[in-house]
């Protein structure tokens, strides 16, 4: 493989160089409040140094609310009408400021969606996804409940995006991963200089620095053997007692990706939608003889936890879990991801 | 603390109790249920515990012991009120409460959510937080949770033992309604915006529904397909709505513990919702609920002395 070269841009440009990129494209980031990835306005304020929107970008691909298809009842039966992803005419989006873990996480989430992984493409998640260029900032510091450094997928010095930025002080490191990435720094011009060994230092320093902080030891390639053994075990009662079985862990987990799929009709039209669900939900699994196969916070735990550790990876060879942290952040009541993986694989 | 919880483990036959331990971080706290007296043993107290524990009592295996603050014991009145336990199945640890902190909120420049943060402590006045080898002092009140800083009863007013000085009110309370006057000041139409606008960002992850001690319906009309009242997919009205219906349903029972609010990863201000109710209650009928768990529910009562004839009607 021909090594793309790397390049380093002066932090006061970079504000230049996404403007540039916002003539093509819809330039998404961070938005101020913290929440989500939102259109830029001021491109000065779009590559935040640390911290991490509450939800997601997989919002961006899988929104939390989907239409499908439109229907109506007409002179010739039922007419159904697509509704596409995203119109024809839209500018297509850009993600900027994209930390490493959902950088990952978007390519974990490329892999469930994909043909290769369940035989059928998603066509409302390519449609959304394909052709979005990804621009990834590592984060300065590591906000509390981050273990990104324990992530298989993640890769801090070289995170899965187009390109991937890294703050050296007062410039970034620019590595140009993909064609798209390169254009994107061509697009740039003369605000992009080649990096030198010392930057490359400088890039690797950094990345080491943010593992360092966020690696806990945790063994998330290794929970997948650990629980083939645990599916029976009391632990799962023990661990889950506080849990109120609401949607925060899984609907702010960058790479859930379950959904539901309703119907809304007014008299003889409606539409068809998608939106997120979540086995932590007491009907995810209610079946309509009244039969509900998870009962119970213990098995429901077991399921969010074994799909990302053992029946994910055992399909696809990936640990679905990137250590963002927002599971733990947000839980109303303290559980922990972290000190439940603990306690799996201590277990005997 | 732990004296009194193992008390009750082996005087009083609880079959758990139900307190805090301490997280990945020592100013992380999360409910623990401790069954032996090795369990009990890492019962831990501190401004952290914001969680009320009142949530867990009615599926908790009986009896059972509970460490509550003032507001967690309001919650426990209207579920006895309400008959979904009884009292002589519930062994209350009282905690008279200084408030809460909001560690979250901890400024300055949001250190407290970072890891860098090497250090908590509340002292009387003060919040300290150490972070990047500096440090960063915190008045306490305004380092506490806004639902503390208006809160009428700290101390349990229902227990069985209290395991600290009562304390008393602090002096915000009369700025309990504040903020529901802003909003009742409001056009009715950027009233309804406001809130659409708040509801943009819920995504329905019944956080605020799960953590309500007094949401303890088995199938919450909200989740009900057939006939379905709210849509599925989060959507500003049908988030607004769902929220309504917990605000009505809430209407002489909430206590306005506050997590709701807490809990909403979203940081939708779902406190006022429930105060609005909370203050047309309080103005109309002079009821406050969650005070006396010898009284009927707010709804099952009526005054002979009414104004409103189709209750005096039925003397």
């Amino acid at each position: 493989m021909i090594r793309m070269p790397d390049y380093v841009i002066a932090k006061d440009k970079a504000a230049q160089w996404l403007a540039k990129l916002g003539e093509r494209y819809a330039v998404c980031a961070p938005a101020a409040d913290g929440i989500s990835f939102e259109r830029v306005s001021d491109y000065g304020a779009a590559l935040p140094p640390a911290g991490n929107t509450r939800r997601p970008p997989k919002e961006m691909f899988l929104p939390a609310s989907q239409t499908l298809f439109r229907f109506r009842e007409g002179e010739q039966g039922v007419e159904v009408t697509a509704q596409p992803a995203q119109s024809a005419s839209a500018q297509p989006r850009l993600l900027a400021g994209v930390r490493p873990c959902d950088a990952a996480a978007l390519r974990l989430l490329d892999t469930v969606f994909s043909e290769a992984y369940s035989g059928y493409e998603d066509p409302y998640y390519r449609a959304a996804r394909s052709g979005i260029p990804v621009i990834s900032l590592l984060c300065a510091e590591p906000l509390e409940g981050c273990f990104c450094g324990d992530a298989p997928a993640v890769d801090l010095a070289s995170p899965a995006a187009d390109v991937a930025l890294t703050d050296l002080g007062d410039r970034y490191f620019a590595e140009a991963k993909s064609d798209t990435g390169q254009a994107l720094v061509g697009a740039g011009g003369d605000l992009f200089s080649p990096a030198s060994d010392a930057d490359r230092a400088a890039r690797d320093q950094a990345a080491a620095g943010l593992r360092q902080l966020t690696t806990e030891g945790l063994p998330l390639a290794e929970m997948r053997e650990k629980l083939r053994g645990l599916h029976q075990s009391p632990l799962w009662r023990e661990l889950s007692q506080k849990c109120l079985r609401c949607g925060v862990c899984s609907f702010l987990c960058p790479t859930c990706h379950c959904f539901d799929i309703q119907d809304e009709a007014f008299g003889t039209q409606g539409y068809r939608y998608r939106c997120w669900d979540t086995c932590q939900f007491t009907d995810f699994t209610l079946m309509t003889s009244g039969e509900n196969p998870r009962r119970d916070s213990a098995e429901r735990l077991k399921q969010r936890i074994c799909h990302k550790l053992e029946y994910l990876p055992d399909r696809t060879e990936m640990v679905y879990c990137v250590g963002c942290g927002r599971c733990v952040r947000l839980c109303p009541v303290g559980m922990d991801v972290r000190e439940t993986i603990e306690e799996l694989a201590g277990a005997p | 603390m732990k004296e009194e919880a193992k008390r009750a483990l082996t005087e009083r036959g609880a079959a758990c109790v139900i307190g805090f331990r301490q997280g990945r971080k020592p100013w992380r706290v999360t409910p623990h249920f401790a069954t032996t007296p090795e369990q009990v043993d890492r019962l831990v107290w501190s401004a952290a515990c914001a969680a009320n524990l009142a949530t867990y009592v009615i599926a908790a295996p009986k009896p059972v012991a509970v460490v509550l603050k003032g507001c967690d014991a309001r919650a426990l009145v209207t579920l006895l009120q309400e008959h979904q336990v009884e009292r002589d199945q519930v062994h209350i640890i009282g905690v008279p409460c200084g408030g809460m902190i909001d560690v979250d909120a901890l400024e300055p420049a949001n250190s407290a959510t970072w890891e860098s943060v090497t250090g908590l402590e509340d002292a009387a006045g003060e919040v300290v937080v150490t972070a990047r080898g500096k440090e960063y002092r915190v008045p306490r009140e305004q380092a506490l949770l806004a639902r503390c800083r208006t809160c009428a009863a700290p101390t349990p007013g229902l227990y069985d033992v209290l395991i600290a000085e009562a304390v008393a009110p602090g002096s915000a309370e009369n700025e309990r309604y504040s903020r529901v006057a802003e909003i009742e000041a409001m056009d009715p139409l950027a009233r309804r915006q406001y809130w659409l606008e708040q509801f943009e960002r819920c995504v329905r992850c019944n956080a605020c529904r799960n953590v309500c001690p007094l949401c303890y319906c088995r199938e919450c009309v909200c989740d009900l397909r057939e006939p379905r009242f709210v849509a599925r997919q989060p959507n500003a009205e049908d988030n607004l709505l769902f929220q309504c219906v917990r605000a009505w349903h809430a209407a002489g029972r909430c206590i306005d513990c506050g997590e709701c609010e807490r809990a909403c990863p979203m940081g939708i201000p779902l406190r006022e919702l429930g105060r609005k109710l909370e203050k047309e209650l309080r103005d109309l009928f002079g009821y406050e609920a969650g005070m006396d768990a010898e009284a009927p529910p707010f709804l099952a009562q009526f005054a002979a002395s009414d104004e409103d004839k189709s209750v005096a009607g039925h003397e």
